[in-house]
């Protein structure tokens, strides 16, 4: 499944999330703002992502068609910080662990070629 | 750009794609603008010879070169090739030392470097024998250049020093090659002169 689109990103996430189903448990919005978050992130530690728009970050507001202005090769990168920052506001041990996980692994994707 | 030079650029983008995990490409055109800048600036090998004419009792005179940034003035002949005094207190001026005393056509060798690209992450317009000469040197200052960034998934400070090494050793060897016009075994030519300080 692609990630190109924020549309697909929030569906990537909520297959991960385990949240496929309405009523959702992480509204689209939460979704759309953890992309936007996530992209200030990638821009704070790799600026160089963002040659053409250093100064005029892109800002994702619904769940549509509108494609990601990001390398492709980092779109699953952000897709762990989307995760990983929806299961920060829960408060179980096992949430914590996978959450830090999934943003310690946006981090290191972004600076080293670790997978 | 040509199709030649196209070609080329891709041909490069492949093996620095494949040596720089994680790098992406606008972020090499846009190193390959200073790589480019640094090698012709350090060997003067883009050269064009632009044409003036020179009128009577005038002595300053702005040029221009249609294909990229002047950096250097290498000479200037007349029409009977005979070196003329002059210098170029700013690119793009020319100041004759002697006042001329009839009009003449002048010719003005010039080094060029790139011109700034439209986007930052466009590839610079270049002659097509630069890169087809020098393909093995702008790649290695590519790397240099790309591996010397820090926090990033292809940082390696280490290499990043062999290649810029190599590309000091290949800049050197054309500056060099150039000042003999490409002549294998060549002498240092009287003409063009690097600096043309007098008649002879």
């Amino acid at each position: 499944m692609s990630h190109d689109t924020v549309a697909e990103m929030v569906a990537s996430a909520r297959v991960l999330l385990q949240d496929q189903i309405p009523p959702y448990r992480y509204t689209d919005q939460e979704l759309v703002d953890n992309i936007n978050m996530g992209m200030l992130e990638a821009r704070r530690v790799r600026p160089d992502l963002f040659l053409t728009n250093a100064n005029n970050m892109p800002h994702y507001h619904d769940v549509d068609s509108t494609s990601i202005a990001l390398d492709p090769q980092y779109h699953t990168t952000l897709l762990y910080f989307v995760v990983g920052h929806a299961q920060l506001r829960d408060d179980e041990d096992t949430q914590d662990a996978r959450s830090e996980l999934l943003l310690r692994k946006f981090t290191s994707h972004l600076l080293t070629v670790a997978s | 750009m040509s199709a030649l030079t196209d070609a080329l650029y891709d041909h490069l983008l492949t093996s620095v794609r494949s040596r720089l995990p994680g790098a992406i490409d606008g972020m090499i055109k846009h190193e390959m603008f200073f790589v480019l800048d640094d090698f012709l600036q350090y060997t003067n090998a883009w050269r064009e010879d632009i044409r003036l004419r020179a009128t009577r009792n005038r002595t300053d005179y702005e040029f221009e070169s249609s294909e990229g940034t002047i950096i250097t003035l290498i000479g200037v002949v007349n029409d009977n090739d005979i070196p003329v005094r002059a210098a170029m207190p700013v690119p793009g001026q020319l100041k004759l030392l002697n006042t001329p005393q009839q009009t003449e056509t002048l010719f003005a060798t010039v080094s060029l470097t790139v011109v700034h690209p439209e986007n930052v992450t466009d590839f610079p317009e270049i002659p097509d024998w630069l890169l087809q000469k020098y393909c093995g040197a702008i790649l290695d200052g590519l790397l240099a250049a790309m591996l010397s960034q820090p926090a990033k998934p292809y940082t390696d400070f280490g290499l990043a020093g062999v290649h810029s090494r190599l590309f000091a050793k290949t800049k050197a060897e054309a500056r060099g090659a150039f000042n003999k016009s490409n002549l294998f075994g060549g002498q240092r030519w009287r003409y063009p002169q690097n600096f043309a300080t007098g008649r002879r």
